[in-house]
Parts: structure tokens; sequence; C-alpha cells
């Protein structure tokens, strides 16, 4: 118990420190995690981000603005936050014209999308909106489900295994634009594998690979933001010796 | 004198003629009986008739000589107006020898005379002696081409030349068309000298940075048996490559071919001496000839170092990996020393920095170095990595830096060997970064670079769309040379001139180009909200990369460089290119160009041009007058003004000075199975002998068609009615 309220005072330390930062903060090259607020249940883990964040500073060398930024599809600063995330387990009202345009504005001149299923049901009801939503997005361009040497598994961990709150069969999809994938989907309710309580316990098992599962969900979730910060750089041929080396060694 | 008689009759007409006779005889016992007189007025008749339908032809025949078909090509290019050591000219001379050996000539041969340049014009002895060298050098194809269309083919033929002419890659095809000997008589001086000649250079007229053409030469060694000859590839005054040569007959010709490296861009002057030591009494010789190349951008070669994973990062790179024309190689610091990982490393993707690789050993391979945010001090480089940068940019490398608050002095290069190179000088304070939205201001409109748009207007209107950048660095001063192209709107240096954000500067043979921000990703975005800047972002660091690797001053139109020495022929060839943006060659269909030629007399123009291949287009000026000549060339793509260029060349006229090209002649001999002489050592005894004998063949001489004789019908008739009257004297009735 002590540990465990030790590790929610560096959290909340952690937290006091990014707090420090201005509430419309100005990112530089600082990662800043934006959130769209489409929908009733647009954050059905309020607070993870903290703890996502906190992963991301403590394991690479990416700087963060701790504050999460909320936007709306229509908010002119979502030209502003390259990465967002779009999460919610039922599904919101379908997207007026031009929210589904600027939608697409964005995605086509840079921007980045995440969305997380976070039901952890297959065929769920919000699986099923965002299916039709990203069709009238990108109309050109269909998900599907991320192959195994998609550069998402490597761009900083080696991932071997599905990861997330659930395992959802072909949890993990993506749409591509210009050769770029520039949504990531998942169904695997990633973020849900984070979440804690105020007393630093997470709050789902996760099933059935329990913690190493867990593990798996957030090296994933770390390698979503390092593929917004970096591309397909880890595509480049100078690193594939290296890669296929240790994929050849195999895991623990 | 021999005859023969024959018929001419059809198969038709012998049985007509059978058939009568057959009929004469059946008849015979009829006539048996009556008077010898009658039945020899009836024979008589018969034979007649026989004889008419038989057609009987006399033939008379007599023996003839068949002379071989010789062809006699008589070169009246410019060149050979020259009179060398003789005193006539070489058309001249050629013409007299002719002459001199007319009779013998139409004795052993059936002689078909032909004044050649542009092509080949059948002329007779009279037009022969009234020839005039003409302005157009000789063309050997079309030469060739038009004996073949004059006539009967011939058996042989005689070039009588001085060789000033180009073989061209249609030649070869047109002598196997020929498909006879062609004897070659060069015109051209009596006497040798020792000499040396660099008679033919070919090399590219454009060529890529970091490739290798080719550069061959032809030199030609009179009286040089014995000696070595140097031939020396330079540039400037540095020697690139080198052959010598040996020369063992009284004339040879060398070719030699050296590979040469690209490594400057722009128009690189070479130039081939040929050379030959003094030795003994024998005088020093030197020859040289120039060629011009000019060296243009295909692929730029990227070196992109990033400090940390960050927007910038993903999009820069993105934007460099994406254009065709960029080889990029990259790597992003994405784990520090102090940062844990909750796994081994065989689950990590990540490599060791290749620190020496990037600073050392390949350094050098690339055209521009992007250092972004990279805090230099963070890993404890040495500091020679960093003076190893500098001597890149000195050398003419390009080196990009991009901001972020480990780009200056937090990253540790105050004081280093590469702020010498910066346009600016750096604060001393570590925090020299301020975060903060701002809109930067132009502050160099009229700079090239900044030419985003079509007009200043466009450009000026685009610039004022853009969103605000996020985060600047601060810089002490602007260093002197330098030019701030954006500023901040209202931050100052500590000396006081508008905080740079985008600054650039010359250093050594390099160029240096300090983005003070890291946040240009947000004009990337921009493009989404406003259609006017989508393809801002891309355009710029495109601009960027062609500014900093010296591409953005390298002309999109270009004129071919000229030789060194225009030939002094008709018509002056002129070679114009259209590049795109990448200096991809651009097709005809859509450039727009204009030509205007100002001719020496001031007049002035628009020569026809015409697409040679895609992206060059050739103009063929004509009616050339002695003196300076300007071709100005005018290109719109896609209905922009594109650029232009300019070209300048002095025609002199053929002054007939062209050496008597041996070579050139025995190559043309030597590829027919024909011989080489100098006309003036020509025996012609020994040339008449190479040509094919002179056969006997009987010809018929007369013919006489003896059946062609109408009187022959009224023999007949008269016959028919003496036998008629004797018939009735006698009773016969």
């Amino acid at each position: 118990m002590t540990h465990r309220f030790a590790g929610a005072a560096a959290l909340a330390a952690a937290l006091g420190i990014f707090a420090a930062a201005p509430s419309r903060a100005q990112i530089g090259d600082k990662f800043v995690w934006s959130q769209l607020r489409i929908g009733p249940d647009w954050d059905p883990y309020p607070g993870v981000h903290a703890e996502i964040l906190k992963f991301v500073v403590d394991t690479t060398s990416v700087l963060v603005i701790p504050e999460r930024r909320t936007l709306s599809p229509t908010d002119p600063e979502l030209f502003g936050s390259p990465f967002v995330l779009l999460s919610g387990k039922q599904p919101p009202a379908p997207l007026n014209t031009e929210e589904i345009g600027r939608l697409r504005d964005y995605l086509t001149s840079g921007g980045f999308l995440w969305i997380e299923d976070s039901s952890g049901l297959p065929g769920s009801p919000f699986d099923a909106w965002v299916r039709k939503t990203l069709k009238t997005v990108l109309p050109d361009a269909d998900l599907k489900p991320l192959a195994k040497d998609h550069v998402l598994f490597k761009t900083f961990f080696l991932i071997r295994r599905p990861g997330g709150r659930v395992l959802v069969p072909g949890g993990v999809e993506g749409a591509d634009w210009a050769g770029k994938t520039v949504v990531v989907y998942s169904r695997n309710d990633l973020i849900g594998a984070w979440a804690r309580d105020p007393l630093g316990n997470f709050l789902f098992a996760c099933v059935p690979g329990g913690e190493a599962q867990r593990l798996e969900a957030k090296k994933l979730t770390l390698n979503i933001v390092m593929y917004a910060l970096t591309g397909s750089y880890k595509a480049d041929a100078v690193h594939q010796p290296f890669i296929l080396q240790k994929m050849g060694a195999g895991g623990p | 004198m021999i005859g023969s008689v024959g018929v001419e009759s059809v198969p038709f007409e012998w049985g007509a003629a059978a058939l009568f006779l057959a009929a004469l005889a059946a008849g015979w016992r009829f006539l048996k009986p009556l008077p010898v007189s009658i039945r020899v007025l009836r024979l008589s008749t018969a034979a007649v008739l026989a004889g008419l339908l038989l057609k009987p032809v006399l033939s008379r025949f007599e023996e003839r000589s068949i002379r071989p078909r010789l062809a006699v090509v008589v070169d009246r290019g410019p060149s050979m107006r020259a009179e060398d050591d003789f005193k006539r000219s070489r058309l001249a001379r050629a013409v007299a020898w002719l002459e001199e050996n007319r009779e013998v000539l139409e004795r052993a041969a059936d002689v078909s005379l032909f004044a050649a340049a542009e092509g080949a014009r059948r002329v007779d002895w009279e037009d022969l002696r009234k020839l005039e060298p003409d302005n157009a050098v000789l063309e050997p194809s079309s030469v060739f081409s038009d004996l073949l269309a004059s006539g009967a083919p011939p058996q042989r033929v005689w070039l009588l030349s001085d060789g000033a002419f180009d073989a061209g890659e249609a030649l070869a095809p047109a002598l196997s068309r020929l498909g006879v000997p062609v004897d070659a008589l060069g015109v051209g001086p009596k006497r040798i000298p020792r000499s040396l000649v660099v008679s033919q250079i070919q090399s590219p007229d454009f060529v890529f940075i970091h490739g290798r053409f080719e550069a061959s030469a032809a030199v030609e060694a009179n009286r040089l048996e014995g000696e070595t000859v140097r031939l020396e590839l330079r540039q400037g005054e540095r020697i690139a490559a080198s052959r010598t040569f040996s020369p063992r007959k009284a004339f040879e010709v060398f070719h030699a071919t050296f590979s040469v490296d690209a490594s400057a861009l722009g128009t690189q002057a070479y130039t081939l001496r040929a050379s030959v030591p003094r030795r003994g009494a024998s005088a020093a010789l030197d020859a040289s000839r120039s060629f011009r190349v000019e060296v243009i951008r295909q692929k730029y070669r990227i070196m992109y170092l990033a400090g940390r994973p960050s927007f910038e990062y993903t999009h820069l790179r993105a934007q460099l990996k994406g254009d065709p024309n960029h080889e990029l190689v990259s790597f992003v610091i994405l784990r520090n020393p102090e940062d844990i990982s909750p796994v081994g490393d065989n689950e990590l993707s990540l490599i060791p920095f290749p620190a020496t690789e990037i600073f050392v050993k390949n350094l050098f391979q690339f055209d521009l170095f992007i250092l972004e945010n990279f805090a230099y001090d963070r890993f404890n480089l040495p500091t020679s990595y960093l003076q190893n940068l500098k001597s890149f940019v000195a050398q003419g490398g390009a080196l990009l830096i991009v901001g972020g608050e480990n780009a200056f002095t937090k990253g540790g290069y105050r004081g280093t060997p590469l702020e010498e190179t910066f346009p600016v000088s750096l604060l001393p304070e570590q925090d020299d970064f301020v975060a903060e939205l701002f809109k930067p201001t132009v502050a160099a409109a009229d700079h090239p670079f900044l030419a985003l748009g079509d007009t200043p207007q466009e450009t000026a209107a685009l610039w004022n769309s853009l969103p605000p950048l996020d985060g600047y660095a601060r810089f002490s001063d602007v260093k002197p040379g330098s030019d701030v192209l954006l500023a901040h709107p209202t931050d100052k240096t500590v000396s006081g001139r508008p905080q740079p954000v985008l600054a650039v500067r010359e250093f050594g043979r390099g160029k240096v180009m300090l983005v003070g921000t890291d946040s240009t990703w947000r004009w990337k975005l921009a493009g989404g909200r406003d259609w006017r800047l989508a393809s801002f972002y891309a355009r710029f660091w495109s601009r960027a990369v062609q500014y900093l690797t010296g591409s953005l001053e390298l002309k999109k139109v270009k004129f071919s460089p000229l030789p060194d020495r225009m030939p002094a022929r008709e018509p002056a060839v002129l070679s114009l290119r259209v590049f795109d943006e990448h200096f991809r060659a651009v097709p005809g269909v859509d450039v727009d160009l204009k030509l205007v030629w100002n001719r020496p007399d001031g007049s002035t123009v628009s020569p026809a041009t015409y697409e040679r291949e895609p992206g060059v287009f050739q103009i063929e000026l004509t009616e050339l007058a002695e003196g300076v000549h300007k071709v100005r060339a005018i290109a719109r793509y896609r209905g922009h003004v594109w650029g232009e260029d300019s070209v300048a060349f002095r025609w002199e006229g053929p002054r007939g000075d062209a050496p008597l090209d041996r070579g050139r002649l025995q190559e043309i001999s030597g590829a027919t199975q024909g011989e080489f002489r100098d006309l003036h050592r020509a025996g012609l005894d020994a040339m008449l002998a190479s040509l094919p004998p002179v056969r006997k063949e009987r010809a018929v001489r007369s013919r006489v068609h003896a059946w062609d004789w109408s009187g022959w019908l009224a023999i007949g008739v008269l016959l028919l009615l003496a036998e008629w009257f004797l018939r009735r004297r006698l009773g016969h009735l």
C-alpha cells in the first residue's frame, strides 16, 4: 500500500510540475496530447493522458506539454495539434458537413488521428460509427488491419504481441493518405489498460493476458505517440539490419 | 562484225505458218498437174506469206568494252578554300588533278562527277571547272545517299576532300547502304610538318553533380615517331588526368577517354592539352582545345540529425523523404542516456548513435547536413566532429540549423568551430529560446528564396496568410555578410537589430541557413485551413534545399555551352535545355519558347526551334554574317515565366584554315575497304588498278526487220494476180 501511495504521490508531483505550464501552452517541439470532444462519451478515462505522458517522458527523449488539449472538430486550434485522440464507448451523433470537412482537411494536410474504441466489444455501436464516419471523412482511404511489419510496431518498442484492456481480433487498423497512415484505429481499449484509481491501482484487469498484455498495451501506446513524432523513420534501411537481428533473436 | 538471222514471231504466228505450209503440202497433188510456171508462182506466193508470218530479223553484232562505274565526289566545303603550301585552293587543285587525268580516267572508267557539300550534285566537266567552295560543310551521309539516288549505283567512289567535316552517326549506315569501296584522296598541304593537333573532343553538355562523365579526345601526331606525346585533361591549373602515347608511324591518331568527377555545380571549363617536350634539335610542341560542361543537380544527398522526436522532425523528414530528388539519411535521438526502459534491449528498435559515421566517415558524401535541435554537448562528442562539419561547409557543403531550445547555446555550440559558420552570434545565456507564438516579418522581400508566389504581390499575400510560429531562438548579433530573411516582429538582438528567424550566409564555398524555430510544421497543417497555403510548406523547404545546395541560382533555361571556337559552317547549331524545378527535362508541350537572334548588322530575327528530345530544343542559324551574334531565349513553363538565357558567339566565316584531317578520311576509306592517299602523291595507275576490270561484251550494233515492209504484201498479191492471169491464158481455170 505504501508503494501505491508513493506511486500516486510521484504522479501527482509530476502532474504538479506539468501544471506549471500555461493553460494554452505553446508547444514548440514538445508533444501535446490533444483529444477530440465528440459526443458525450469522448473522455472515458479522464486523466489517463498524464500516466501515458509520464511514461513517454521517462522512456524516451520526447518532451511533452503536460496539459491535455481538448478540441472540437471545428476548433481552429485543430490545425495546431498534429496529434489527436478520439475515444469513446458509445457512438456520438453523426458529424455535420463542416465537421467532416474539417477532419478531412486536417488529415490530408498532415494531421494524425488515433481512434480508440473503449467499449472493448467486437462490433460495438462505436465501431460502426467510426467506420461510417471515416468513410465520409476519407472516402478514398479504407480502414485496413495493420500488417505485422507496419512501422507502427517498431517505432520504439518491437511489438510482437497484441496488447490492450481486451483483445479484439484484428484490433489495430489504419487508414492511409498519401502513403502515410494518418488514422490508427484500435479496438483493444489501449488507454483503458492505463487507467488507475485515485490510489494508483489499475482500474481494469487486462484479459485474457493479464499484466503482460497491459505491458504490450503500454508499449503500443508509446509507439503510436512515437509514430506521430517520427513517421516512418524506423522503416529506413539503416535500421533494418538491427531490427531484423533483434526480431530474429526473439522476445522474452 | 558478226551477223545472224532470227525470227521474232510468237508461237501463234509459228503455228499459223506451219498450218499454212501443211495446207500447201496437202493440196500439192491438185497443183501437180498444173504447168510449172503456175506452180512456181503458187509456191512463191506461199513462201512470201509464210515468211511474213515468221517475221525474220537480220542482226549485226559487235564487241564492246564495258568500263567500271566510278563516282568522283569533290568536296566543296568552306575549308577547301585553303591554299596550303600551293598557290591554288584545295578545290582548284582537286579539279585540276581530275582534269589532268581526265583522258586516262575516262578510258579506264565510266566516270560520274559530283560536287558535294550538304548533299551531292551531279556535274559535268564544264561545271567542275566553274566549281566554287560553299559555306556548307560536307555532310558525308547525305552525300553517299545522294550517290545511290542519282542513277546506276557506282562500283567504286573516289572522295576528294580535306576531311574537314563531322562524320555523324548517320555515316556508318550510309556507307553500309552504299556498299562499295570509297577511296579517299586527301587534299591538303604537300609538306607534312611535325605537328600535334587535338582534332576532336567529345563530352556531354550537361552532367549531374557527383556523377562521372567521360571526355574523349582524338590527337593527331604528324612526324612524331619515337617521341612521347603527353595528353592532359586540365581544370584550371589542376591536372585532372593524363595519358602518354608514343607514335610509331609518320601519322597516327590517338584516342583517349578520361573519366571525370563532376564535383562542383555550374559551368565547368576543361582543357585538353597535348604536348611533346623538346628533344635535341626538335622544338617542343603544344596543342590544346577547351570544352565546357554544365554540372547540374539531380539528387541531393541529405543528412538530417535531430535531437529528439518532434512534429518538426516528422514533417520535415516526410517532406525531404517524399521528394524523389532527395536521398535522405536521417537519425533522431529517441532515447537519452538517463531514460529508463521497462523492457530489455532486444525489445527496443533502437540502434547505437553512429556519431563517427555521421561526423567523420560519411560526412563528405552529403550535399546538405541538417542539425535540428541537436544538443551536441549532451553526447560528449569530440570538438573535432564540429571542426569536420565546419570543414564540410568551407569545402562547399550546405548546413541547415533548425532551432529548438537545444539548437544553439544550450546545445553547446557557443564558442565551437561550428559557431563560426553561423550567420549569427550566440548569446552567452543558456536560456536562449523563447516559447511564444509570433508571426515573423519578411526582412528581405526581394530575396529569391522567399519568392514563393508567381508575383511579388502573391508572395506577400502568402507570407501574410501564414499562421504564427511557435517559439524562437534569441541571438546576440547578426554576423557581417549574413542576410536576415525573416525576423521576429518585435524582439531585437543584443545589438539592437531585429531578431533573425531565418538567416543565411556563405561560409567558404558552402552555405549556411539558420531557422530559429522548430515549428514550421504549423505552415504544413495551415494548408488544411487555407487552400492558398496547401503547398507552401513543401515549396518553402524544397526551395531551402535548392538554395542551400546552389540549385536555386542555377538557371532552369540554359543554352548548352558553346565550343571554344564556333565551327565556321552553316547552319550554326545551338542547343537549349529547359528544366523544371527539380532539373527534370520539361517536354516541349509544356514550354512556350521565344527566341531573339541579334545579328551583327543590328537586325533581329526569331529563329525556329525544334525539340530534339524531351527538354532539348535545337536552333539552327543560317545566313550567318561575320561578327558577334547574340541569341536570347525566354521560356514560359505551364503559363508561368520560367526563365531566360542568352548566348553570344563570334562567327568568323570560313577561313579555309582547317588542317587536312587524314584520320577522318582514313576512317571512311577503312570502313569500306577503300584506300587513303594524299592527292599530291596519289599514283593514278595504282588507283585505277583498284577499279573493277574493263569487261568485253557483245552488243547488237544493228537489227533489220525483213518482214516489216508493206511491199511484201503487194508482192504476194501480184504473184496471185500473175497466177490467175496464166491460168486464164493456159486454160486451167
